[in-house]
């Protein structure tokens, strides 16, 4: 299998898709088959909840007929042959580092939030009650990979789709640890080195150690007790460490590296300098060795304002990922991190609700994929518009809106 | 051009495979019908065959053009299916071995699905011989199957032995026939038996398992038990203390499996306390019972933790889990109406207090109504002071005082086929959602017992059709507020009968029932006449009857305004009623042995069978003679060996999770595990610089979190985000399983224990415990002592105790050493466990 994976097999192998289980069997096909190591030892997620608009960004279309084009412009990128937004001018000078896919659905061609958004995060849409949950890709990422020592496996940045991502048949075990609106304060604090002297830390967790080791009968070979000694242990390793706490604490970055972050007081676009701060902290956490981060940023359902939308979230997503997509490419760690940047849906290409100025939910979106040793530079066409078989009933979209034919069928075989 | 084609097709097929060169097969374990039913033996055959499974010809849109009913559910159906579409190429009665049902399945001609029968074996003669009989549909009635007598039903092997299983169906015109190869078996638990498709059974290892035989419409099982090649010599001989143990024991003597010793008493102490009121025994209690010579004394302890506040608590706490008693919301969805969950969880407790019968109490559940038959003034003085109560910030006396809990009716979702599954999980201990969309395979339900259950509820008004106006409030009841409004400081006057209106509307149930099945309708499942209705991919189906879950006859349809939930009360009184009572006796059970004798303990399908079921009849058998006293249970348990048994394995019973040859560690819950540590630490409602210790809320004070932490504790404060870091239940409505509560570990709550400011703040409180420790004129092994019982409710071990004094004499200072110590020990799986 490993032989012939090519991006396609990576966004869906055997019925799962993008890096559920599909990258889990990636793995374990690289390990096995193919006899070279992966090059990918570490994933951000950057997961734009809603469905954000693909013709406003990645999808650009220029020549459709002018009902369907929408009002931005569209420019060009450093990559001869491709073009984006005006709304993504930084990430247009960084195309040679991305893949943009634009020939992906989520399957039935109905965009539905919740069963998508479970399609891609899971490779299942979680439909039918009482049947397994499938795990999300950090979760799947944590059972099978060894995380650094110190470090935990999975994190989460930002609230939202938390059943999804916590949630699974693999067990709270792999669970990330989140860090919600909700949370975000305990876990900062809760981290925090001020409040630990160390050394008296160290002889209280050996206490700890010893007093379990009295009572180690009692843990002999029951999982529960198994595993919360692990994890223990894990947590001890990472109060002691302070690498997270370190990467998680913005107070000593930069000035000039949260501005162009778009993590400065001067991004005044709602939600976007939480989320751009969110993105800089991955890029640390990613340098501090965790496996997999995943970042939500929601917010795309713009059902009532498509266009004022789009201009207020695309401009953080721009700054924060081009800036993420460089830092990462000059310390040579983009070589070994995949970034995916993408959400549950696309959004129609005409104008629908909102009293004209809505657009609604679309099968048709886009997903960027750089890093990695994923081929970069290159685009996928998506059909011309994707129009509706009939205007009159909206909920009916054409069954499948698939490429005719896929440019990147044809690419050479990806290793990561 | 079809029919052509059908011919050409014929005569090629005809030509390949000859009908005179097909062998014929013997059938392996029963004989093949020479009159082969339709309902009886080829439906059946479709479902071993895979043929109308979800994914293949069962799914929505059927497969490669046929359609069948998903799991055979409408034989009918499928006969007219088969018989009549395709030009009736699929059945050739004339030359059956030419019908393209046949063709398809040998895979003679393409299929989809692949080769799913073996041209001449039995099978195949079965369609075969049923097709050229002029492949009729039998009266489908007749052939409902009424019971599956599997044999051997219960039988010992060794390992390496093989058997074979038997099954006869009996039908509901009282015939009998051998169905074994038209069943599917399954292990239970693979590792003990293997089970082939013919019902032949090879014994593996020791350990004990039911196989579950599958026939449409049915399902049975068997158990088997295998044993070792050589028995132990040396197993104990213990003496049973009740009829629990017995049970137990035996079980464990067939199996060879040693089970533990008793455990000590300070175990037993902190495991009974623990599990009976959610808290800790004091320090003083342990030293105390330690001290007590006499033998009686655990049964005496038991009797006694019974009689504390703390067991109704935890009860009521566990029946709000249960009753899934949320998502209240008087003015509409949102926000949701704590007031009303708090209300329900006095009532429960002021039950348990009680100690009401268990039959007793769910029939003030399952009947209740608003006005408990009381005239307007009467039901207004009540409301009236509910209401103030509320304003006033005082616990909700009134409420809990009623006499029927009418908030389980009044909750979203609290009606028609939705409210039915959940009364079914709640009371019956079942999982019927499946059953709104089709038969499951593993379960029995179908969408016709979903549906005629739910029409015994379906004249509760929908609490959502207060909002569109459609009734209006009774007008007597609306002058009686305003009277009773008179009454009240006028402060609360105006929002008085504002509120008072509000909740007439969701609280006069009885007034917007009419006669018959027309009355309070609500706006989904619900047919125009008020019969229960669902709508699934599968298509709109809805059932004019009112029938119980596995009962074969429908009651006639009440018209004389008469409350058909009384009918179900008297079903669920009936002692052959076979869900009812094993439901609260494995959820107790559960309770303390962290598994159900059915596990999970909330699924009593037929499909999933008990692991000592004549253990589970007694104890069921007992509480009804017990006129369901639910304390002569939590008593015969506890004074069990089987509970008093110590959590340390042997080799022999290490791997035992299913004979309770050990006591099964678990996690505490969290609204316990937060109650001691306020009890270990000596610190609570205490609050430190910008910090809240305990999120105020709404939260009356003196609530333990056992009692108002699930409740009220929705904030971005530190015991929100521990509960919800330990895994407190949403009590969510929708969601119909006992799963909720999560007990599992997690690196979140590690790190909670290490590094939490509030724990640490509880550690460091000037008021707690080691504030007073290091004040009191004491040793430093006393204030060890002290620190051991309080928090793992024993002494400390000889090296427990060096390694501590070690680590106060490293640390210098008595308070940062005995806070450094405290913690060491509230960061221990011994503390964290019930064990």
């Amino acid at each position: 299998m490993s032989q012939s994976l090519n991006r396609r097999h990576f966004l869906r192998v055997g019925g799962t898709t993008l890096f559920g289980l599909g990258l889990a069997d990636l793995f374990r096909a690289q390990a096995t088959a193919s006899g070279k190591r992966a090059a990918a030892k570490q994933m951000i997620c950057i997961w734009l909840a809603g469905g954000p608009n693909h013709r406003d960004s990645f999808d650009p279309k220029p020549n459709a007929p002018t009902e369907f084009r929408g009002s931005f412009k569209t420019i060009r990128t450093n990559v001869p042959g491709i073009q984006v937004s005006e709304l993504l001018p930084r990430l247009a000078q960084v195309a040679d580092k991305y893949t943009i896919i634009r020939s992906c659905t989520t399957g039935d061609g109905r965009a539905d939030h919740a069963k998508d958004t479970n399609y891609w995060l899971t490779g299942n849409r979680r439909q039918v009650p009482q049947t397994p949950k499938y795990p999300t890709y950090g979760s799947v990422v944590a059972k099978l990979k060894q995380a650094p020592p110190r470090v935990p496996s999975f994190i989460v940045l930002g609230g939202g789709d938390k059943d999804v991502l916590t949630d699974s048949y693999l067990g709270a075990a792999y669970a990330p640890l989140m860090f919600t609106q909700e949370q975000a304060k305990a876990m900062q604090e809760m981290l925090s080195i001020p409040q630990i002297n160390l050394s008296a830390f160290g002889r209280g967790a050996d206490l700890v150690r010893a007093f379990n080791a009295q009572r180690r009968q009692l843990d002999q070979l029951d999982p529960l007790l198994e595993g919360r000694d692990q994890f223990q242990q894990k947590a001890f390793d990472l109060l002691q460490s302070a690498k997270i706490a370190q990467a998680l604490d913005l107070k000593k970055e930069n000035a000039k590296t949260l501005e162009r972050y778009g993590a400065s007081p001067a991004n005044k676009l709602r939600g976007g300098k939480a989320f751009c701060e969110s993105v800089l902290v991955a890029r640390r956490l990613i340098e501090a060795g965790v496996p997999f981060v995943h970042i939500n940023f929601g917010g795309w359902d713009a059902h009532e304002d498509n266009d004022g939308t789009m201009r207020e979230k695309f401009p953080s997503v721009d700054m924060a990922v081009a800036s993420l997509l460089e830092d990462l490419d000059q310390s040579g760690l983009l070589k070994t991190t995949i970034v995916a940047l993408l959400g549950e849906m696309g959004r129609t290409p005409w104008p629908q609700g909102g009293g004209g100025k809505g657009s609604d939910h679309w099968p048709t979106q886009f997903v960027v994929l750089a890093g990695g040793a994923l081929r970069a530079a290159t685009s996928s066409a998506s059909r011309t518009i994707g129009l509706p078989r009939s205007r009159t009933n909206s909920t009916k979209w054409i069954a499948s809106p698939a490429p005719s034919t896929p440019s990147w069928a044809s690419t050479r075989t990806t290793s990561f | 051009m079809r029919q052509i084609g059908s011919l050409v097709l014929t005569a090629l097929v005809s030509i390949v495979v000859p009908a005179n060169s097909i062998r014929g097969g013997e059938a392996r374990s029963s004989p093949v019908p020479t009159e082969p039913l339709f309902s009886r033996h080829i439906v059946p055959l479709f479902s071993r065959l895979g043929c109308n499974g979800g994914a293949c010809h069962g799914a929505v849109q059927g497969k490669g053009g046929l359609r069948l009913s998903l799991y055979g559910v409408d034989p009918q159906l499928d006969h007219n299916r088969l018989l009549r579409e395709f030009g009736g190429r699929r059945l050739n009665v004339l030359d059956a071995d030419a019908s393209l049902v046949l063709l398809k399945a040998t895979a003679r001609v393409p299929h989809g699905g692949g080769k799913r029968l073996e041209v001449g074996s039995a099978e195949y003669q079965l369609i075969r011989n049923w097709i050229a009989a002029g492949a009729r549909l039998d009266p489908v009635e007749k052939s409902a199957v009424r019971r599956l007598e599997v044999t051997p039903a219960s039988r010992t092997a060794k390992p390496g032995e093989r058997f074979t299983l038997r099954v006869q169906a009996v039908y509901a015109d009282g015939s009998q026939e051998e169905v074994t190869s038209l069943c599917s078996f399954e292990a239970v638990n693979r590792e003990v038996v293997e089970v082939d498709r013919n019902g032949e059974v090879l014994a593996r290892s020791v350990g004990d398992t039911a196989i579950v035989v599958r026939y449409p419409g049915q399902v049975g099982w068997a158990t088997t038990i295998v044993l070792p090649e050589q028995p132990a010599e040396n197993f104990p001989s213990i003496q049973a203390t009740n009829l629990i143990d017995r049970h137990v024991l035996a079980r464990l003597r067939l199996l060879s499996l040693q089970p533990s010793p008793i455990c000590d008493d300070a175990t037993f102490l902190r495991r009974v306390t623990l599990d009976v009121t959610g808290l800790l025994p004091t320090p003083q209690e342990i030293r105390a019972f330690l001290a007590d010579k006499d033998p009686s004394k655990r049964a005496k302890k038991i009797d006694e933790l019974l009689e504390r506040p703390g067991y109704a608590a935890l009860w009521a706490t566990k029946f709000m889990d249960i009753l899934r008693l949320s998502g209240y919301s008087p003015g509409g969805p949102f926000p949701p109406s704590v007031t009303d969950e708090y209300r329900a969880y006095e009532w429960l407790r002021a039950r348990f207090r009680e100690n009401v019968p268990y039959d007793q109490l769910v029939e003030r559940i399952l009947l209740a109504t608003s006005r408990e038959g009381r005239d307007y003034d009467a039901w207004a003085n009540e409301m009236a002071a509910i209401l103030n109560e509320e304003a006033e910030a005082k616990p909700p006396a009134t409420y809990a005082a009623r006499h029927t809990l009418d908030l389980f009716w009044q909750r979203r979702m609290a009606t028609d086929v939705d409210h039915a599954i959940r009364v079914g999980h709640a009371f019956l201990g079942l999982r019927l959602q499946c059953a709104q969309c089709h038969r499951h395979p593993h379960d029995v339900w179908t969408q016709e017992d979903l549906l005629s259950f739910a029409n015994f509820f379906m004249r509760m008004p929908h609490f959502n059709s207060m909002a569109g106006s459609r009734a209006q409030p009774a007008p007597e009841a609306i002058a009686a507020a305003k009277r009773r409004a008179a009454d009240l400081p006028s402060r609360l006057q105006s929002s008085f009968v504002k509120s008072f209106e509000r909740e007439i509307f969701v609280l006069t149930r009885e007034h917007l029932e009419g006669p018959g099945m027309k009355g309070g309708r609500s706006f989904f499942n619900t047919s125009k006449d008020g019969f229960a209705t669902v709508t699934s991919p599968l298509g709109t189906q809805s059932s004019r009857q009112m029938r119980l879950l596995g009962e074969s006859t429908a009651y006639p349809l009440p018209n004389d305004g008469s409350d058909p939930r009384a009918l179900v009360m008297a079903w669920l009184r009936r002692p052959d009623n076979p869900f009812f009572t094993r439901a609260i006796v494995n959820r107790v059970w559960a309770h303390y042995f962290d598994r159900g004798l059915i596990d999970p303990p909330d699924d009593l399908s037929p499909l999933n069978p008990p692991s000592h079921p004549e253990l589970l009849q007694e104890l069921c058998d007992g509480l009804i003679a017990n006129k369901y006293d639910l304390k002569w249970l939590h008593r015969t348990i506890l004074n069990s060996r089987t509970y008093q048994q110590s959590s340390l394995t042997n080799a022999s019973n290490r791997h035992d999770r299913r004979n309770f040859a050990s006591f099964y560690v678990r996690r505490l819950p969290a609204e316990v595990l937060l109650d001691i540590i306020d009890q270990a630490t000596g610190s609570s409602g205490y609050d430190k610089g910008d910090r809240s210790v305990r999120d105020p809320g709404k939260m009356p004070a003196g609530l333990r979190m056992l009692e108002g932490g699930a409740i009220f504790c929705r904030g971005d404060g530190a015991s929100t985000f521990a509960l919800n870091t330990f895994g407190r239940p949403e009590r969510n409505v929708e969601v119909v399983c006992d799963c909720e509560r999560d007990n599992q570990a997690t690196m979140l709550q590690a790190l909670f224990l290490a590094n939490h400011p509030w724990l640490r703040a509880k550690i460091a409180d000037k008021q707690g415990l080691v504030a007073r420790l290091a004040q009191a004129s004491l040793s430093d092994d006393e204030r060890i002592e002290e620190l051991f019982l309080a928090t793992l409710s024993r002494l400390p071990t000889p090296i427990e105790m060096k390694l501590s004094q070690d680590y106060l004499k490293q640390t210098g200072s008595t308070v940062k050493g005995l806070e450094g110590l405290l913690w060491a020990l509230l960061n221990t799986n011994e503390f964290l466990f019930n064990h």
